[in-house]
């Protein structure tokens, strides 16, 4: 230990210093989150001077949280949602890729940019007109209602597996041509098997971004029991006309925190991945 | 494109069509209808009559909207210029540090996996106005008074604007992480060999090296502050209190057309909406022929290098048996 240190140069003990305070300010933030999620203070007021533990340790939070809110039903609607949103647009992405990888058909790259323009567009610039078809479909307040606009018209995740396609050998879809296989059983049993890490990034990518959704479910979901957590937590905790109480708060912030943090820390390597290979903003 | 279409191979394509209807019809259905929807509703008023160019008049004029457009630009060019300088700094000493790394990576893609809503959760106590809240706290220690941080029309914009790096910076730190794994060991090697110290090889191979990542991360960046709505939504909710500050063209679009408290209108929601498509068409065209110059050097030297990596990796055997 003591030569490895003693192997550091001036400059990388900076590098150590530097990066670990900012570690901290980012630390910082959460600790001070579940500390007073376990703290039990009767006032709107916060207890001074600040504390990083908690003085006064409780569940009791979290016991409001889940009696008098609707937090369960929440954490079960954005799950719903995430692994249907996951599903459908890893099985229309994959398919709709491929095709526009290997198939050769009249005015393919026209229809791939047409599909393209949807990037083009930021959704925001249409939410109105959305909105009005999903209420004609009598989509609103219903997961579909959710995820469809979506993942209708994921242009990204479609071009990205094209992407993986291309570098896939030609041979391959030649070779299922002439065992006779048709398009799609190609499709599924010799190319969606080679696309494992692509869609295992995508899921990620595509978790993260459902479950911290704000803007679309705010506004296709108008019925409590339907709301997602992100919703939830913005009506309850923000409020800005009402004074909020900090240990419920943060209780429910960990909450929804939590089930993304489980799940990452297995996959952290497909976080960096997906982040590094694809960087998309949420 | 340069190939015939013929009426026979277009029955043998129907299977592929088949294929690709559902992206198909969602592009029309969620893409095309709803543009040409926004375009005519800009146009229209609410008995959905044709008035021209009025409704544009109506938003420009609009103090809400002015203030709207100079909130984003502000908070979007502040946030913008500090994220970038930073996010890079700080993973140029990820990527030079011998150990560890990967505890750093973590640490900052923890507000990465965390959503706004939360951020803002948080922030809102911790830059809480009264004296208890931890941001005051920390200044009291050096004996400043308590500061009235996102209820302070003076500074809730910077205040916002810190928010959003904390929560954005592990993003650029990881992005530019992976651009600087691409950079090809071998050009060090030979800058060690030729003398040079590591400044210069930061300015001179690091930088140039790094130019499509930055450009990557600028737009990026560009296209999401202009679309910046959960951050300042979750902090204020619909006011985009205190004083209008935190009030985004997003939000405008948003109170305008499905507001509960404040008056609705379709027309100038949809006017706006439109503003906001061509602004981000702009500023990404200005961008990307800002960028375009000297393009096709980068380029080169680009594909240059990946062949040389490629000469390198299909070597790799016989340069590993002479070692």
């Amino acid at each position: 230990m003591e030569s490895r240190l003693k192997k550091l140069t001036v400059s990388q003990i900076i590098y150590y210093i530097v990066l670990t305070i900012a570690a901290v300010i980012v630390i910082l933030p959460f600790i001070w989150m579940v500390s007073t999620s376990f703290d039990k203070f009767d006032s709107y007021e916060l207890p001074y001077p600040p504390r990083l533990l908690p003085s006064n340790p409780s569940t009791f939070n979290y016991y409001i949280v889940f009696n008098n809110l609707n937090m369960l039903r929440y954490l079960f609607n954005t799950s719903a949602v995430a692994v249907l949103s996951v599903v459908l647009n890893l099985l229309i992405a994959s398919l709709t890729g491929f095709c526009f990888s290997k198939g050769k058909f009249a005015g393919k790259n026209i229809l791939l940019l047409f599909i393209l323009s949807n990037m083009m567009v930021p959704f925001e610039s249409k939410l109105m007109p959305i909105f009005n078809i999903v209420k004609e479909l009598g989509l609103t307040n219903t997961y579909l209602g959710i995820i469809l606009p979506g993942v209708m018209t994921n242009a990204f995740f479609i071009f990205f597996i094209k992407k993986f396609c291309d570098d896939l050998p030609g041979d391959l879809f030649d070779a299922g041509v002439i065992d006779g296989a048709s398009k799609l059983r190609i499709y599924a049993q010799i190319f969606l098997p080679l696309m494992g890490p692509v869609l295992a990034t995508l899921t990620v990518l595509d978790v993260m971004n459902v479950w911290n959704d704000l803007l679309w479910p705010m506004i296709v979901v108008n019925r409590d029991a339907m709301n997602t957590i992100q919703v939830g937590l913005a009506t309850f905790g923000t409020s800005s006309n009402m004074q909020r109480h900090a240990g419920v708060s943060t209780a429910m912030s960990v909450l929804s925190v939590l089930p993304l943090a489980i799940l990452f820390s297995f996959l952290q390597k497909y976080i960096v991945q997906s982040v590094a290979a694809t960087g998309i903003k949420q | 494109m340069k190939k015939i279409i013929s009426l026979k191979k277009g029955f043998g394509d129907l299977e592929w069509y088949l294929l690709i209807a559902i992206p198909l019809i969602g592009t029309l259905i969620f893409n095309v209808v709803p543009l040409f929807q926004t375009i005519v509703n800009s146009m229209s008023n609410s008995q959905s009559q044709f008035i021209g160019f009025t409704n544009y008049g109506i938003t420009f004029k609009d103090y809400e909207f002015k203030q709207s457009v100079f909130n984003t630009l502000y908070m979007g060019i502040l946030g913008v210029f500090l994220n970038i300088p930073i996010a890079f700094t700080l993973a140029n000493m990820l990527n030079n540090i011998p150990k560890g790394k990967n505890v750093y990576k973590v640490f900052f893609l923890l507000p990465l996996i965390t959503s706004i809503v939360t951020v803002a959760i948080l922030f809102k106590f911790i830059f809480s106005p009264d004296k208890a809240s931890i941001a005051n706290y920390v200044i009291s220690l050096i004996g400043m008074q308590p500061l009235g941080w996102f209820n302070d029309v003076n500074m809730s914009r910077e205040t916002l604007v810190m928010m959003a790096l904390w929560k954005g910076i592990g993003y650029n730190v990881i992005l530019f992480f992976a651009g600087l794994q691409t950079v090809p060991t071998e050009l060090y090697e030979a800058a060690t060999i030729d003398g040079a110290n590591e400044r210069q090889k930061w300015r001179y191979i690091t930088i140039p090296c790094m130019r499509n990542t930055f450009i990557f991360v600028y737009i990026t960046s560009c296209i999401a502050v202009l679309k910046r709505f959960a951050d300042v939504y979750a902090v204020s909710s619909e006011y985009g209190n205190p004083g209008g500050t935190l009030f985004t063209i997003i939000l405008y679009i948003y109170r305008k057309s499905f507001s509960t408290l404040f008056y609705k209108d379709l027309g100038v929601a949809s006017a706006a909406s439109v503003v906001l498509f061509i602004l981000i068409l702009v500023i990404t065209a200005i961008n990307y022929f800002l960028t375009e110059r000297d393009d096709s050097v980068t380029h080169k030297r680009k594909n240059f290098s990946r062949q040389d990596n490629k000469k390198l990796l299909d070597g790799g055997g016989n340069y590993g048996k002479q070692a």
